[in-house]
């Protein structure tokens, strides 16, 4: 029983030191084990040796055990191996206890940190509303990341360009009406964003068409009470009417230039046509294709009323020119 | 200068070199000789016994010597069993321990802190 708790104990003591006394220790257990008999003695013997241990091992630690000097051998080179023995168990053990440590602490900084850098989109709006200090480049990433996720969404949705042009002219270059089931929430985005403008240029001229439902509800935003709306492709007799006004929308009341060329086609003639048609705005560009379907003929009683001739627009221009134009028109009339 | 292990002298290690002082022994019998000159009072385990040793070796204030005859003990004992002796450096070492615990023994008995003759 001692003489294994104390082979167990020896395992902490320098190998060095086992490989010279091991044996030996042992064997004076043993010795005192045969020399001392009765039940007290035998019981201090059982815990004598963890004392031992206690005075006995920092002592051991700090010998140095200095090793036999290395024999001549036959010229041959010869590596001399620093410790020959085997892993021990405890360190081993050591070591998977300071592995264990080093993940958790690593786990708990990984965690700890992401706290400190919002993920989502709400962090950088809260910093940017909240006016601190100079954003952190992390912040700066994240906030072109979105910029070019939502960019991407809108390229897809029809919206080629979004800008701000000199006078405060909110410009949109909108190369198709997507569906707006699909893309609703980009066009209501960027026609919240043209709120902040004084003026609208919507840019048709490359403009291949779409749904109806979007040219509409586009058309929602331009008007404070619902107007009466022309749908061709509406196969209902009752006449239509436009959703406005859209809550949050101060479009009504400003200036909107559409832009065509011989390219607009299908529902850009349709949002063209209508927004004419209703004087809400200005069409600036060439007269558009008149060629609603493209090849084929269109579906009886849906034919619209420009099919063939086109809509023509107000101011005519090349289409090369019509954005300049349209500036030009929107500047003045805000100064009006 | 390195600070030598044994400055100052631990007590296990001066047990050790008076056990030695009368004659060459081995662990057990260090171990014997030491209880038996402290009246039981200090016991060495062999952690203590034989990471002394080892000092003491460093330090040169003992060496190995061949083990005497062992009746008793197989041939592959006797061989891991070593032999000690005290080397002229290590009584050195023990006398100057034993004349300075007499200092402060003089010490003592002047300031009244042990009393009687006994020592």
């Amino acid at each position: 029983m001692s003489e294994k708790i104390f082979a167990l104990l020896l395992r902490l003591y320098p190998s060095r030191f086992r490989q010279h006394y091991e044996t030996e220790a042992i064997l004076l257990l043993r010795e005192r084990f045969r020399d001392e008999q009765g039940a007290a003695r035998r019981l201090r013997l059982i815990f004598d040796p963890l004392f031992d241990c206690a005075a006995g091992l920092p002592l051991a630690w700090r010998n140095s055990y200095p090793s036999p000097a290395p024999q001549p051998s036959s010229g041959l080179p010869l590596f001399r191996v620093l410790d020959q023995e085997p892993l021990r168990p405890g360190s081993v053990f050591l070591g998977t206890v300071l592995a264990m440590a080093a993940i958790a602490t690593f786990v708990f900084v990984m965690n700890h940190a992401s706290a400190y850098h919002p993920s989502s989109h709400f962090h950088g709006l809260a910093y940017r509303s909240a006016g601190q200090a100079k954003p952190s480049v992390q912040d700066v990433a994240e906030e072109l990341d979105e910029q070019m996720r939502t960019a991407s969404a809108a390229q897809s949705c029809g919206f080629e360009k979004l800008e701000l042009h000199p006078g405060n002219i909110g410009y949109v270059k909108l190369n198709s009406f997507a569906n707006p089931d699909r893309c609703g929430q980009i066009a209501q985005a960027v026609m919240e964003r043209l709120n902040s403008t004084d003026a609208v240029i919507f840019d048709l001229r490359d403009n291949r068409g779409g749904y109806p439902q979007m040219v509409r509800l586009m058309a929602d935003y331009l008007f404070d009470r619902p107007v009466p709306w022309y749908n061709p492709r509406s196969s209902s007799p009752e006449p239509s009417f436009t959703h406005s006004p859209v809550s949050g929308s101060h479009l009504a009341n400003k200036p909107v230039f559409i832009l065509t060329s011989r390219s607009t086609f299908s529902a850009a003639e349709h949002f063209t046509y209508d927004l004419k048609t209703l004087k809400r705005a200005t069409i600036v560009g060439e007269t558009t294709s008149g060629a609603s379907h493209g090849s084929g003929p269109p579906p009886e009683g849906t034919i619209p009323v420009w099919e063939g001739t086109g809509v023509q627009p107000d101011v005519k221009v090349s289409a090369h020119d019509a954005l300049r134009t349209a500036e030009n028109l929107a500047q003045r009339e805000m100064k009006k | 200068m390195p600070k030598r292990k044994l400055d100052p002298l631990p007590s296990a290690a001066f047990q050790i070199l008076l056990a030695l002082a009368e004659g060459d022994l081995h662990g057990y019998a260090i171990m014997r000789q030491v209880e038996e000159q402290t009246a039981g009072k200090v016991r060495l385990g062999p952690g203590t016994l034989y990471s002394s040793i080892q000092a003491l070796l460093e330090e040169g204030l003992i060496q190995e010597v061949d083990p005497g005859p062992a009746p008793d003990l197989s041939d592959a004992q006797r061989e891991r069993r070593r032999s000690y002796r005290l080397t002229s450096a290590g009584m050195k070492v023990a006398r100057a321990e034993a004349q300075r615990l007499a200092g402060i023994l003089r010490i003592a008995r002047a300031k009244r802190v042990l009393k009687g003759d006994y020592v």
